[in-house]
C-alpha cells in the first residue's frame, strides 16, 4: 500500500475538502465558494519540482545560453567598434540588458533556494555578492583561458555579479564625462593633465574572462536543469518509512527555505544596505546604500523578481481562487496548503500580509526619490516582509506542522 | 541620523537620559562575566541592592533591542535603557571600562559597541564571513574574539579584533563547523593562555536560510586554542554525535580545579531521543591528556534544549545551572555533571550570575535565586516580570554598581 505523508497526524483525519472564500479582493458577500482539496506533502512537492521549477529552469538555461552568445559576440565585435562613444555604448547596453534578463531568470529559479540549487550551492557558485573587485583583479592576473582554468578561480570572482562588475568597470564614458573627470581637482590656472583621461577600451583578455564567466553561468544552468529534471520525475509518494522521511525532509526544506527567501530579500537585499549606510561613521555618510545590483532599475527588477517567485509559491493567483490547484498537477502555494487543512481565517490573514508586501513593492518609484524618503519607503517594505516572517513562524509553520530549522523561538 | 536609533522607550515611562553613560550605569560599572580570567582581577563590590541585567530582546512588533533592565523597586523589571538593533542581538560582553559589546546572530552581520562615552559603534562583518553570536575578551585584554563562519568553506573561524574598535586583524581556525560560544582562560594550571570554542557542528551556509543541513554528519567539538598562535591544543567530542555543543561556563572546584560546563542542544531525528538527551557535558582534569568530555548523569527528560549555562553555589558548593528552555526548568548539576535538582521556570533561557546569585530569564520575566541554594526551596512565582512586550533572547549579563 502506498503511504502518503501528511503534514500532520491530525491531518489523517481531516476532511478532504473545505469550502472557502475565493477572493480576498472582493467584498465578502460577493465571494464565491469553491472546494479546496486537502494537499499532501507529495502533492506539494510534485507541484514545486514537477510543475513550477522546470519551466523556470528552462528559462534560466535559455537566458544563460543567450548571455554566453551575446558575450562572445560582444568580445568579437569590440575591436571593430573603436573608441566612438555611441557604438560602444550601444554594445555595452545590449550586453547589460541580456545580463539583466539572465539575472531575473536566475532569481526566479533560485528564490527560494531548494533542491539542487541548495545542494549544489548554486547561489554561492554564480551569485556571490557583494562583489570583491580585488579578487576579480587577481583572477584576471591569472589569465585563465578555459573553464578548466576557471576552476582555480574562487567563486568570489565569478558569477553574475562579477560579470556585471566587470562590465560596468569598462563602461564607455562619453567625451563630456571624460573631460569633467579630467577637470576634477584642478584649481583655476592649473594646467590640464599632460595625459588626458580618455575612454580605455576593455582589454581583450578581460573580455575573454567575461566570456569564461558567462560560460560558467551557462554550465551551472545546464547542470541545474539536469538535476531538476531528476527531481521533477521523482515519485514523492512514500513506499517505505525511509521514503516518507525523504519526502518529509524535502517538504520541510521547501517551507524553511521559503522563509529564508523572504528574509534574504528583506534583510540582505533591502534593509542591510540601507542600515549599513545609516549606521556608518562620517566616512561613509551620504554614500548610497550598497545594494546588490547597480542602479535603481536593476535593483527594483531584482527585488520584484524575487518577490514574484516567493509570491507564486506563497499565494493563490486569481485564477487559482476560481479553480484551486489540482493535487499533483500544479504548484500548490502555501495559502492553498492552509486552506486545504481548514485554516481559512489564517489563510486570509496570510494572503493579506502578502498583499501588503506586493502593494509596497509596487509603490516603489522607478527612480529613487530623495535619500531619506527612499530609505523610509524601503524600510516600510522591510517591515511588511518582517510581518510575513512573523506570521509564518508564529502561526503558519505550526498550522502546517513544519518545524523551522532555526526558529526565532530558538535562542541558539 | 544614525540608524542606531537610541530610543529611551518613552512609551513605557522609563526615561533615563544618561546618554553619555553606558547602559545608564556609572562609568565605574563592572561586569559580571563569569570567566576565570575575570575572576582573578574582579573587584570586590558590595552586593547590589538593585540588580541590573544587560540583555537582548524582541518586542511585540518583532523589533530587536539591546539594553539594560533593572528592578530598583524590587518588583517588575523595567527597561532602563535600550538601543534598537537592525537584527536580532544574541551574545553580550562587558568590558572592564563598562562598555558593552553585542553580537548579532542569524543573520550574523554586525557587532555593536556601546561605550561609556560616545556614540554606538557598529562593525559590519566583511563579505564572506557570518558572525555566530558570541564574543569574548582574549587573555591579553586588548583583543576581542568573535566566532564566525567562513561562508566559502562553511568552517568556523575566530576573528581577532581590536577590543575598542572591533576592527579585525587576524583569524584563527576554530577547529570545526558552526562555532558558537567562545571563552578565554588564563589558568593557573597551565603555562599557556588559551581560548575555548564550542563548535556546534551543524552544517550551515549563507544560502540555507532556516534549514539545518546534513545533521547525520554533525561533528560538534570543544576546541582549545593557544591564545597567542591559534594552534590547537586539544579537542573533545561527546559520544553522541547528535548533541550540538553550544555554550560554555567555567566553574572552580573546592580543590581549586577548573571544570568546563558545556550546554547542549539535541538534534536527534527521533523525538524520544531528543527529549531525553542530556543538557550538560563537563570537562575536568584539563590540561591532562586523558581529560574527557563527559555527559551529565541522572538527568530526567528536559526536552533536549539547553539554552544557556552558568555557575552558582548550591549546598555550599559551586554547581552548573542550565536553562532547559523547552523543558521549562533551570536544571542544576554538580561539577561532576550529576543532575541534582531543577527550578521550574517557563521557557527558561538567559542565565546571569554574580556573587553566587543567579537570574534566569523566561517567558514570565526573571527568576531570581539569591544566596546559597541550601536554603532555597524552589517555588513557582518567585520571578519578577519583565515588561509585557519584552521577549528575552538567550543570554544576559549581570551588572552591578561599584
Amino acid at each position: 500500500m502506498r503511504a502518503g505523508v501528511p503534514f500532520a497526524h491530525a491531518a489523517r483525519l481531516a476532511v478532504a475538502t473545505v469550502s472557502v472564500a475565493v477572493s480576498m479582493a472582493v467584498p465578502t458577500a460577493a465571494r464565491a465558494q469553491v472546494a479546496v482539496p486537502y494537499y499532501s506533502a507529495e502533492h506539494a512537492l510534485a507541484g514545486v519540482y514537477a510543475h513550477h521549477l522546470p519551466p523556470l529552469s528552462q528559462a534560466f538555461q535559455a537566458q544563460a545560453d543567450a548571455l554566453e552568445r551575446a558575450t562572445a559576440q560582444h568580445c568579437a565585435a569590440l575591436p571593430s567598434l573603436g573608441n566612438g562613444n555611441a557604438p560602444l555604448l550601444a554594445a555595452f547596453t545590449s550586453l547589460h540588458t541580456q545580463w539583466q534578463q539572465t539575472m531575473a531568470a536566475w532569481e526566479a529559479l533560485s528564490t527560494p533556494a531548494i533542491g539542487p540549487v541548495l545542494m549544489r550551492r548554486s547561489q554561492r557558485q554564480i551569485d556571490f555578492w557583494p562583489t570583491r573587485h580585488e579578487l576579480i583583479q587577481k583572477a584576471l592576473d591569472k589569465a585563465p583561458q578555459t573553464l578548466a582554468d576557471m576552476e582555480r578561480v574562487g567563486t568570489l570572482a565569478k558569477g553574475l555579479p562579477a560579470f556585471e562588475a566587470l562590465l560596468l568597470t569598462w563602461w564607455p564614458l562619453n567625451p563630456a564625462q571624460a573631460r569633467a573627470f579630467d577637470a576634477r581637482g584642478l584649481a583655476p590656472g592649473d594646467k590640464p593633465k599632460a595625459v588626458p583621461f580618455v575612454h580605455r577600451p576593455m582589454p581583450a583578455a578581460t573580455c575573454q574572462y567575461l566570456v569564461l564567466v558567462a560560460q560558467g553561468v551557462q554550465v551551472e544552468a545546464r547542470e541545474l536543469a539536469l538535476e531538476l529534471a531528476t527531481w521533477g520525475a521523482k515519485d514523492w509518494q512514500a513506499q517505505s518509512e525511509s521514503d516518507a522521511e525523504v519526502t518529509r525532509a524535502a517538504l520541510v526544506e521547501w517551507l524553511n527555505q521559503w522563509l529564508g527567501g523572504v528574509e534574504r530579500l528583506r534583510w540582505v537585499h533591502i534593509e542591510k544596505p540601507v542600515k549599513t549606510v545609516q549606521t556608518a561613521g562620517n566616512a561613509l555618510k551620504g554614500n548610497p546604500p550598497p545594494f546588490a545590483r547597480r542602479g535603481r532599475e536593476a535593483n527594483l527588477a531584482d527585488w520584484r523578481a524575487q518577490w514574484a517567485s516567493l509570491k507564486a509559491q506563497g499565494q493563490l493567483t486569481p485564477a487559482q481562487r476560481r479553480g484551486p490547484p489540482e493535487p499533483g498537477q500544479a504548484l500548490v502555494p502555501i495559502e492553498a496548503l492552509l486552506l486545504g487543512k481548514g485554516h481559512i481565517t489564517l489563510a486570509q490573514r496570510w494572503a493579506n500580509a502578502l498583499n501588503v508586501v506586493t502593494a509596497r513593492l509596487d509603490a516603489l518609484p522607478a527612480a529613487a526619490p530623495a535619500r531619506a524618503s527612499d530609505h523610509r519607503q524601503l524600510l516600510a517594505l522591510g517591515g511588511a516582509l518582517q510581518a510575513v516572517t512573523a506570521l509564518y513562524q508564529n502561526e503558519v509553520a505550526t498550522a502546517l506542522d513544519i518545524p523551522l530549522g532555526f526558529s526565532d523561538a530558538d535562542g541558539d | 541620523m544614525p540608524m542606531a536609533t537610541e530610543r529611551l522607550l518613552a512609551r513605557r515611562g522609563v526615561l533615563q537620559a544618561a546618554a553619555s553613560v553606558a547602559l545608564g550605569l556609572p562609568l565605574s560599572a563592572v561586569c559580571a562575566v563569569a570567566s576565570p580570567a575575570a575572576a582573578s582581577s574582579k573587584r570586590r563590590v558590595s552586593p547590589p541592592e538593585a540588580p541590573s541585567l544587560a540583555a537582548c530582546w524582541d518586542d511585540a512588533q518583532g523589533r530587536h533591542w539591546a539594553g539594560a533592565l533593572n528592578n530598583h523597586a524590587g518588583g517588575a523589571w523595567r527597561v532602563a535603557r535600550a538601543v534598537e538593533l537592525p537584527t536580532r542581538g544574541h551574545g553580550l560582553l562587558c568590558q572592564p571600562d563598562g562598555s558593552l559589546w553585542v553580537a548579532a546572530r542569524r543573520p550574523g552581520d554586525w557587532l555593536l559597541r556601546l561605550s561609556a562615552t560616545g556614540r554606538p559603534r557598529w562593525c559590519w562583518v566583511e563579505a564572506g564571513r557570518a558572525l555566530c553570536g558570541h564574543v569574548a575578551l582574549a587573555p591579553d585584554g586588548r583583543t576581542l574574539l568573535s566566532t564566525e563562519i567562513d561562508l566559502d568553506t562553511g568552517m568556523g573561524v575566530l576573528g581577532l579584533r581590536d577590543a575598542a574598535s572591533g576592527d579585525k586583524h587576524a583569524e584563527y581556525a576554530s577547529g570545526g563547523r558552526d562555532p558558537h560560544c567562545v571563552l578565554a582562560f588564563s589558568p593557573a594550571l597551565s603555562t599557556e593562555d588559551t581560548i575555548w570554542v564550542a563548535n556546534g557542528g551543524i552544517d550551515t551556509a549563507a544560502e540555507t536560510g532556516r534549514s539545518k543541513r546534513n545533521l547525520a554528519q554533525m561533528d560538534a567539538s570543544i576546541a582549545c586554542l593557544n591564545a597567542r598562535t591559534g594552534a590547537m591544543l586539544g579537542q573533545w567530542r561527546v559520544p553522541d554525535a547528535r548533541l550540538s555543543l553550544r555554550h560554555l561556563a567555567w566553574a572552580r572546584t573546592a580543590a581549586d580545579q577548573w571544570v568546563l560546563g558545556v550546554a547542549l542542544q539535541a538534534e536527534h531525528d527521533d523525538p524520544g531521543a531528543r527529549a531525553a538527551a542530556p543538557l550538560l557535558a563537563t570537562l575536568s582534569d584539563w590540561p591532562r591528556a586523558d581529560a574527557t568530555l563527559c555527559l551529565a548523569q541522572g538527568q530526567p527528560a528536559l526536552a533536549g534544549y539547553g539554552g544557556d549555562v552558568s555557575v552558582l553555589r548550591w549546598r555550599g558548593a559551586p554547581c552548573f545551572a542550565v536553562s532547559a528552555t523547552r523543558g521549562h526548568q533551570v536544571a542544576l548539576y554538580d561539577l561532576q555533571g550529576r543532575y541534582a535538582a531543577a527550578l521550574p521556570w517557563v521557557q527558561a533561557g538567559a542565565l546571569a550570575a554574580k556573587d553566587g546569585r543567579l537570574w534566569a530569564g523566561g517567558r514570565d520575566g526573571w527568576l531570581a535565586v539569591a544566596g546559597d541554594l541550601a536554603d532555597h526551596t524552589p517555588v513557582a512565582g518567585q520571578g519578577h516580570a519583565t515588561p509585557p512586550d519584552v521577549r528575552l533572547d538567550n543570554h544576559a549579563l549581570a551588572l552591578v554598581r561599584a
